[in-house]
């Protein structure tokens, strides 16, 4: 199941949410660009009542 | 039988003659000559002697004519040399996407079961009369879905944004203005098959047409889709035009009136005519040579060297791919607590601002202590809206460096750095 991370650089959260695919591996960085299609898909993921987990 | 003898012919109110014929059997027509039946010219008719206005002729009544207007094939890697992320990869449901050949989009619509594997294939039609091809992309049933349900579609898709339709010169809301759509395909499943253009801004439609292949054998398409008032296309970079190739639809999605253009929220993919390409995983489906132009009729396949068809990928994909000991290109970096930034620009400006996806493994490299092998925590930030280039982060970084110090990413085995805008 996909699962999406909010992320902080330097201590800071990003315009960027991270996906695992494979449950586990949060490898693929997603902007928040509406023209981003996996950013669109994000959104309709949190639509659907999910949540990001947290940031590290 | 009589014969005349003569060197003139004249009109009683003519002031000269209106044929002259000569010993070495040239006739000369002073005035005009009309011509009521076939004109055969068995000899030479050379250009410099039609100096009038010439007649309009179809193009599609010429032969021979190959690359005359560049740039009339809308869409990029008809040919299916570029395959950036990967030349076979398998797709089910949940791994919809561009898979393998750059811009080639799989669909499972609803949930649809089944799976198949996509790849660049060299299976390719031996008959060059629309241009010669190296490559093909191969669709692989691996799972049948031979009793769909009523809401599932499989499709292959190739998707355009708004503003490469809207000045294309297709006059799209005009019933008499087209877009042609022309391809080799073969199959191993017999039957009939669909094309759709689905559109996207204002209210979506859709339109499907019917054609049909033998079984095991290439064939080359050649449809005509009208345009139609109701459809319209946003001059912007977002996706607007669908273009689908039908493998499967259920009952619900096979309702569509052949070449008619109807409601899009319907998702109508086929006709009831459709065959289900996924009901038998010994099924395969080659496709190559798309060309998608505006006009009435297909012209032969605008051939491009790989480099511009790379070139032109790059706006939806780049691979900034490197084998082990290597770096990314255009990276100059600094250090800053434990986490590593490095700056990066793409070759070209991207569509829309891209995903990230690296695999294999990375480290930072300085001059005061590499950090040791990551295959994680490496991530991009775009910069700017000009979707040129961002800058890597490499967090958790195992080095005793000082902050400010100069470093670089390095690739510690063969990696893909896949940035991804597509539609």
């Amino acid at each position: 199941m996909t699962k999406y991370k909010l992320l902080k650089i330097q201590g800071e959260l990003v315009n960027t949410v991270l996906r695992a695919d494979d449950d586990t591996n949060f490898n693929t960085s997603i902007p928040y660009s509406s023209g981003n299609r996996d950013y669109q898909t994000y959104l309709e993921w949190k639509e659907a009542g999910n949540t990001p987990e947290a940031a590290d | 039988m009589a014969k005349v003898i003569t060197t003139e012919l004249q009109h009683s109110g003519a002031s000269g003659a209106n044929v002259t014929l000569d010993s070495s059997k040239n006739v000369t027509c002073e005035n005009n000559l009309q011509v009521d039946g076939n004109v055969t010219v068995t000899g030479t008719l050379p250009a410099d002697k039609l100096t009038g206005a010439l007649p309009a002729i179809s193009g599609a009544s010429l032969t021979g004519v190959t690359d005359t207007l560049s740039f009339r094939r809308l869409n990029i890697n008809g040919s299916m040399q570029v395959a950036q992320r990967a030349t076979s990869t398998a797709t089910l449901d949940g791994t919809e996407g561009v898979r393998a050949l750059d811009r080639w989009y799989i669909l499972y619509s609803n949930s649809a079961s089944g799976a198949c594997t996509l790849s660049q294939d060299t299976d390719v039609p031996t008959d060059y009369t629309w241009g010669r091809f190296a490559n093909s992309q191969k669709v692989d049933v691996t799972t049948a879905n031979a009793s769909p349900s009523a809401n599932h579609g499989i499709t292959l898709q190739y998707r355009f944004e708004g503003q490469d339709i809207a000045n294309s010169g297709w006059d799209y809301t005009n019933t008499n203005s087209k877009l042609s759509v022309s391809f080799w395909a073969k199959s191993v499943k017999a039957g009939t098959y669909c094309v759709f253009l689905y559109t996207q801004d204002g209210t979506s439609k859709i339109i499907r047409t019917e054609y049909t292949l033998v079984a095991n054998t290439w064939k080359h398409i050649e449809l005509q889709f009208a345009g139609d008032s109701g459809i319209s296309f946003d001059d912007d970079n977002m996706g607007s035009l669908y273009v689908g190739w039908t493998l499967l639809v259920g009952s619900d999605r096979d309702d569509g009136v052949n070449a008619t253009w109807e409601a899009g929220s319907g998702g109508d993919y086929g006709t009831a005519n459709q065959v289900n390409f996924f009901d038998d995983t010994a099924n395969n489906f080659w496709l190559t040579g798309v060309q998608i132009e505006a006009g009435d009729s297909a012209t032969d396949f605008e051939h491009r060297p790989y480099q511009d068809e790379l070139f032109a990928c790059l706006r939806y994909c780049y691979n900034a791919k490197g084998t082990s000991n290597t770096t990314p290109p255009g990276n100059a970096g600094w250090y800053s607590g434990s986490d590593a930034h490095f700056n990066f620009r793409f070759p070209r400006a991207m569509r829309d601002s891209p995903s990230f996806t690296p695999s294999g493994s990375w480290r930072m490299n300085c001059p005061g202590g590499n950090g040791s092998n990551q295959t994680g925590d490496l991530t991009f930030s775009q910069n700017s809206t000009n979707h040129d280039g961002g800058t890597f982060v490499l967090a958790s970084v195992s080095s005793a460096s000082d902050a400010g110090m100069g470093a670089y990413l390095q690739y510690r085995e063969a990696c893909n750095f896949i940035f991804d805008a597509e539609l």
